[in-house]
């Protein structure tokens, strides 16, 4: 029953993306942006890149997570569509469940493309561990949709506060960007990321749960 | 006068003697080592102060009493001043000692963080007019942004840290003499805080009243004008 709804909700976020094309446009043109200009401005090599690349990724991640991510209830705000969801059979715990989803599928394409896209241009001088490169991303996308869920929730029934909310998320996030950007140079380089990516894990951990537990207080109708 | 003042005054007192005249010079530090006494007191008050921001949180989300969400809210309000005063002494003493003011060192990064988040929580308060959805809302956010405390206290343990880790599974790293001051300082920070809770407290309940007052007049006076006396 749950899963019925759950694919029915996610399914729907699709078809307004579909439609609509403005959260997809944004991620994806802001990675494209934002690769452009820091190629541009720092004249990139394949050396320099394997320095600059992991922090001038996770900062274009992480914007694109914050610009997208906090407005994941947007489209449900105008007609007050999200009481009827939340009202609706499944409870609110579907919502939730169903918009992370949505929200780190988004991510993780936005990470993905870019990523490969940063290596096309610049490839490595030695092998990538891609399983690992693939866990990082994701558990940097989950730490970053994870709060910004949260954020985006509390960003529904704001008016004219939403840039400090902003500034709170971007706080709120530094510790999953330095793990992310840790792991992915210590990755790069063939160090050792196990450290970072515990850290990870416990950030990833820590925000689901605080989602999961918090998330009910959010929405009262 | 209260007696929480009268405790928070007298335990300042013998902070005061302790740190600048009963413990001795460190070796390499010389004075400034004093600076260290009132930075891990106020870290003390920062601890309790959020810590009970979060536990008042989630007494107000388990009893929607609105109570709970003024002990929460005049308890970060403190405890931003505490944590203004725990960033600033530590300035003073990087200075010293690391020939810096500030370095984004994990255990100077994680207290900005802190300052900021909590900042946020009092500054997004008032984005919502309704008591108890800005009590709601708030209390939801305080538990969020309560994740750094932790956090906070165990980076120094877990990343590489130029800041000095005191307190360790083998004890407190310092001469018994220093060690005192320091305790007798996190005492007076902390009777110091339960001093300003306590006249908080008392203000947000007149506060409060002013608001039942002003609520009382203006339907009164919507009243008048509706029945044509205005």
């Amino acid at each position: 029953m749950g899963f019925r709804q759950w694919r029915v909700l996610v399914l729907n976020d699709f078809r307004i993306e579909w439609r609509r094309k403005d959260r997809g446009f944004l991620m994806v043109g802001f990675g494209i942006l934002e690769v452009f200009l820091f190629s541009l401005s720092f004249n990139v090599t394949p050396r320099l890149s394997e320095n600059l690349a992991p922090g001038i990724l996770w900062m274009g991640f992480l914007f694109a997570g914050m610009l997208t991510v906090t407005r994941s209830y947007s489209h449900e705000v105008p007609y007050d569509v999200l009481t009827g969801l939340t009202l609706a059979a499944g409870g609110r715990g579907i919502v939730l469940a169903s918009k992370l989803t949505v929200s780190f599928l988004f991510m993780m394409t936005t990470e993905l493309s870019a990523t490969l896209g940063w290596l096309g241009a610049w490839p490595m001088g030695r092998a990538i561990p891609w399983g690992l490169l693939f866990l990082v991303l994701s558990l940097g996308g989950l730490g970053i949709v994870s709060a910004g869920l949260l954020m985006a929730a509390i960003n529904v029934s704001m008016n004219g506060y939403d840039t400090v909310l902003a500034v709170v998320l971007l706080a709120l996030e530094v510790p999953v960007s330095i793990a992310a950007v840790q792991a992915t140079t210590s990755l790069w380089r063939g160090g050792h990321p196990w450290i970072w990516i515990h850290g990870l894990m416990a950030f990833d951990a820590m925000f689901v749960a605080l989602m999961v537990l918090l998330f009910d207080s959010l929405w009262e109708v | 006068m209260r007696w929480t003042f009268w405790l928070a005054g007298i335990l300042t007192l013998v902070a005061g003697y302790c740190d600048f005249w009963a413990s001795p010079d460190d070796v390499l530090l010389g004075a400034s080592q004093r600076i260290f006494y009132i930075h891990m007191g106020a870290a003390t008050a920062v601890a309790l102060a959020f810590t009970v921001t979060a536990g008042a949180s989630v007494l107000y989300l388990a009893t929607r009493q609105i109570r709970f969400d003024w002990i929460a809210v005049c308890s970060a309000e403190i405890g931003m001043v505490f944590t203004s005063m725990l960033l600033m002494t530590g300035m003073l003493w990087g200075r010293v000692v690391w020939g810096v003011w500030w370095t984004w060192d994990p255990r100077l990064t994680a207290t900005l963080i802190l300052w900021v988040l909590f900042m946020g929580y009092l500054i997004l308060r008032d984005n919502w007019s309704t008591p108890e959805r800005r009590a709601r809302i708030s209390a939801v956010l305080a538990l969020v942004f309560y994740a750094d405390v932790p956090l906070d206290y165990m980076t120094i343990r877990w990343w590489k840290s130029i800041h000095p880790i005191v307190i360790t599974s083998h004890g407190i790293a310092m001469a018994p003499a220093m060690a005192i001051a320091m305790a007798v300082s996190a005492a007076a920070m902390v009777a110091l805080y339960a001093a300003w809770m306590d006249l908080r407290l008392e203000l947000r309940a007149t506060e409060d009243q002013l608001e039942a007052v002003k609520n009382t007049m203006r339907q009164q006076i919507h009243g008048n004008m509706r029945g044509g006396i205005l």
